[in-house]
């Protein structure tokens, strides 16, 4: 083994030059592949750093004081908000009803139906219906960037008058909040027009529902909360929607039982690790073994 | 030794490297055309949502636009009847224009939104029928007015003859205005049905429904009397009739309507028939006393139709027939070069002499007519690149049914030749460029390899130069531009103002869209103009107010004239 303790210079030991450039190259190339391998492509992830992931919405929670409810991060006591984006099954029922017991908010983003189960264990009766709402009150070159008003009050949607939606889906039951103009339809066959079986109509995009003394709000449009939904300047009231849902004493942002938690490929490896409660400790014992390692053998 | 070695080593890379970029860059020129290997357009959508940073922001509103157009339609109708009811034909007439105009920018709107399989078409259907029955109702009842007068003169001027020809007038006219308010008004429960679907307040269409049904009986009232008092004064010639005959008495486009009669008694052979009112025909009865006339169906209304044969004095009674509804089929093609072609059939039959509308974006470019055999071609005259266009039929003066072809991509070329021929010699110029620069690197690696010493001047010499042009330069760019006298855009303005203030109104649009920088300024909307300038409130407030003239009908009296144009006059300083 040669020692890397070389003299570079007449009057004293160091490192010589190449091996230090060798040295940042390959904690370059480490911070690179590491930072690529922990994210992914994943729909609404918050690993995904891209248009369609949450990535940013996330940053903007933290940012804000909201606490993301992660493997890895002990739910809040009892947050008086609780929002849960595009939930599959009904894991997080008990944090919901213990926030609505305490007369908290619920805010659950769905289109694809994956959180009428969990709508349903709550006995509510409000449900997502899939499919396409299109309109041709469109805010971008495509009827399903969808313009909706705001219908009635809640304090979520204080100042908010106009939303862009994004592929929403519709809902059932509720009190509507937010519905589109009567010029909509549910582009069942995706041609992009109102055909056969299409009825113009207004659709609910966002609806409340009374439950013990909480309140939850369903959001037809996981979207809402996409990146690329945060990319366009100017977009009517959807970042003062965002800023209001987050903006409470205790706010909880959903990361386990919905899509942001989702990861794929190498991500999932890495954040499987990651969220081991005992990793980190395997981490820090690893890495006292190379320093050591490195002192015995003289490297540093 | 070494120096030799080095030099031996470095002097030929050089040029082998610059060999090596050449060839690369020969290999990938074929590829600049289309860079494709990832594009924020490739990666646009998912199921779950569009990518709407690489959309164009449109901001549409098209239901602000749409439900109250529909109101203003029936507003238009209802005070277009009250008018007829209150004979008050001079209105009547501007009511009728604006209710037209409306609707066909309601039709136009219905198109651009392809909403053709929609509700909306539903109710774009039954108002393109009520267009037809009022359209019908003003004609009918503006000379069933006009008949007062003329008895009134050929009663003074005691002439019988023409007595009767008044009332036979008369009578035809009643037939066709009763018919037409029956039509209206069964359409009434189903239009109202389908326009408290979209929330459209219907008071003013039901007023002009109940208008309607009393300007019908009025007109039966006035008709009745005035029969019982010509037939009291001047009673009917005994020694002469004539007799008249429709067959078939339902046609559709394309058939063939036979009117037959015979005179008897003696007098004139010849013969006048008279279609709703209107002489049709002048002919000679045969030797029996026998005539015949054959007409195709082709332009005329939807609807019922009379008919009379009058000879010498001595008048038929007043059959009717009806004409049906045909459906027809548009097709569209681009021919290329920016041309279009199709073809207008009713079921196999060609429409022929028609117009047909070709829309981009909802806004008419070109009318065509078709041919002998229902074909029509021609250029747009649409600006260079794509377009999606749209042929439509929705003539009220054929008895045919509104369609429109699917839309068709239109690919309008460059309309410089030279740009063409420079396109052919772009790869051989790349080429020759690359091999210059090969020749021209190598040529300047040798020639440095003794690194000798520039001449003095040729250094000083370069700084002079270069002022030099540079002041020529500046003294070139700042000459002054040449001034105009007359503004063409106020030009434009002006001349369509008297006519067609929508139209007007578009020409200083364009103007600002130009202005604000936008691409092809003419096929520009205002969303597009709202967008490029997102926080120019008063930009916003002229926008607004031009889109309520041009898709919502409003007509904009003098002082909003001068708004108008006062706000363009400095939104188009501040711009500038």
């Amino acid at each position: 083994m040669v020692p890397l303790r070389v003299s570079s210079s007449p009057g004293g030991a160091g490192i010589r030059p190449s091996l230090l450039i060798a040295c940042l190259l390959i904690l370059l190339t480490l911070g690179a592949a590491g930072a690529h391998l922990q994210a992914t492509s994943a729909e609404l992830s918050r690993f995904n750093p891209g248009w369609n992931g949450t990535a940013a919405f996330f940053s903007l929670s933290e940012s804000l004081g909201a606490v993301i409810h992660s493997p890895n991060v002990a739910p809040h006591d009892q947050p008086d908000r609780y929002i849960l984006i595009a939930p599959d099954g009904t894991d997080a029922e008990p944090i919901v009803r213990g926030v609505l017991a305490a007369g908290g908010i619920v805010i659950i983003a769905d289109e694809d139906g994956g959180a009428n189960e969990l709508l349903e264990a709550l006995g509510l009766e409000m449900r997502i219906r899939p499919g396409n709402v299109s309109s041709v009150d469109m805010e971008f070159a495509s009827p399903r960037t969808v313009r909706a008003t705001v219908s009635s009050n809640h304090s979520v949607l204080q100042g908010v008058e106009t939303l862009v939606f994004n592929r929403p889906s519709s809902i059932e039951g509720g009190e509507p909040l937010v519905r589109t103009s009567v010029l909509s339809w549910i582009d069942h066959d995706g041609d992009g027009s109102p055909g056969s079986g299409e009825e113009l109509g207004r659709y609910t995009l966002m609806a409340s529902e009374k439950s013990e003394i909480g309140d939850v709000i369903l959001i037809a449009d996981a979207s809402l909360f996409a990146s690329t939904m945060q990319q366009v300047r100017r977009l009517h009231d959807n970042q003062r929607l965002l800023f209001n849902l987050l903006d409470s004493d205790s706010v909880m942002v959903d990361a386990m039982y919905g899509r942001p938690a989702d990861a794929d490929g190498p991500a999932y490896l890495v954040h499987t690790v990651k969220s081991a409660p005992i990793s980190s400790i395997i981490v820090i014992f690893l890495l006292m073994m190379v320093v050591a390692f490195a002192f015995r053998r003289q490297i540093l | 030794m070494k120096r030799g070695r080095d030099s031996k080593h470095t002097l030929p890379t050089l040029p082998a490297i610059a060999v090596a970029v050449c060839i690369f860059l020969l290999l990938i020129t074929p590829h600049a055309a289309s860079p494709a290997l990832y594009t924020t357009e490739s990666d646009a959508f998912t199921a779950m949502h569009d990518r709407v940073s690489v959309l164009r922001q449109l901001s549409q509103d098209s239901t602000g636009v749409a439900l109250p157009l529909m109101e203003e339609i029936f507003a238009s109708s209802g005070t277009l009847v009250l008018n007829i009811n209150l004979k008050d034909f001079e209105s009547a007439e501007k009511d009728l224009d604006e209710y037209l105009a409306r609707s066909r920018q309601f039709d136009n709107m219905v198109i651009r939104l392809d909403m053709s399989q929609s509700d909306l078409e539903e109710w774009r259907r039954l108002n393109a029928q009520n267009r037809e029955d009022l359209t019908s109702l003003f004609e009918d009842t503006q000379r069933f007015s006009e008949l007062k007068r003329l008895e009134i003169e050929y009663r003074d001027a005691d002439n019988p003859d023409m007595l009767y020809s008044v009332m036979y007038e008369g009578e035809a006219l009643r037939s066709r205005i009763k018919e037409t308010v029956s039509s209206y008004e069964g359409r009434n429960e189903e239009m109202a049905g389908v326009s408290e679907r979209f929330g459209v307040a219907t008071d003013d269409y039901t007023q002009s429904v109940e208008d309607a049904l009393a300007v019908s009986a009025s007109v039966e009232d006035e008709q009745e009397e005035r029969s019982t008092e010509i037939r009291r004064v001047v009673p009917p010639r005994a020694d002469r009739s004539i007799t008249i005959g429709v067959e078939p008495a339902e046609v559709r486009y394309g058939d063939i309507l036979t009117i037959s009669g015979r005179i008897t008694g003696s007098g004139s052979r010849d013969v006048a028939l008279y279609l709703d009112s209107r002489l049709l025909w002048n002919g000679t009865v045969t030797f029996d006393g026998t005539y015949l006339h054959r007409m195709r169906i082709a332009m005329i209304r939807t609807g019922m139709h009379t008919l009379y044969a009058t000879s010498d004095g001595v008048f038929s009674d007043v059959p009717v027939f009806r004409v049906i509804q045909s459906p027809t089929s548009v097709t569209l093609s681009s021919s290329g070069g920016g041309k279009v072609s199709g073809l207008l059939l009713s079921g196999d039959i060609p429409v022929r002499n028609a117009p047909v509308r070709i829309l981009s974006a909802g806004r008419p470019v070109a009318t065509l007519t078709t041919d002998e055999d229902g074909r029509f071609a021609g250029p747009l005259g649409l600006p260079e690149g794509d377009h999606r266009v749209v042929a439509a039929f929705d003539d009220l003066r054929y008895p045919l049914e509104p369609s429109w072809s699917v839309e068709v991509l239109v690919h309008v070329p460059p309309r410089k030749e030279g740009q063409e021929i420079g396109a052919i010699l772009l790869y051989p110029l790349v080429v020759l460029m690359l091999f210059a620069a090969v020749g021209g690197g190598i040529w300047y690696l040798r020639s440095r390899r003794p690194l000798p010493t520039p001449p003095a001047s040729f250094l000083e010499e370069r700084p002079d130069d270069t002022e030099e042009g540079l002041a020529d330069d500046i003294e070139t760019d700042l000459s002054p531009l040449p001034e105009s006298d007359s503004d063409p855009v106020l030009e434009a303005y002006h001349a369509a103002a008297g006519s067609d203030y929508p139209d007007a109104l578009r020409h200083l649009f364009i103007s600002l869209a130009g202005a604000a920088g936008l691409q092809n300024p003419s096929y520009a909307t205002a969303g597009d103009l709202r967008v490029a300038l997102p926080s120019d409130t008063r930009m916003h407030a002229w926008l607004s107010a031009y889109e309520r003239v041009l898709y919502a009908g409003q007509i904009p009296q003098d002082k909003e004239r001068e708004w108008f144009l006062s706000e363009y006059l400095l939104l188009r300083e501040v711009l500038a």
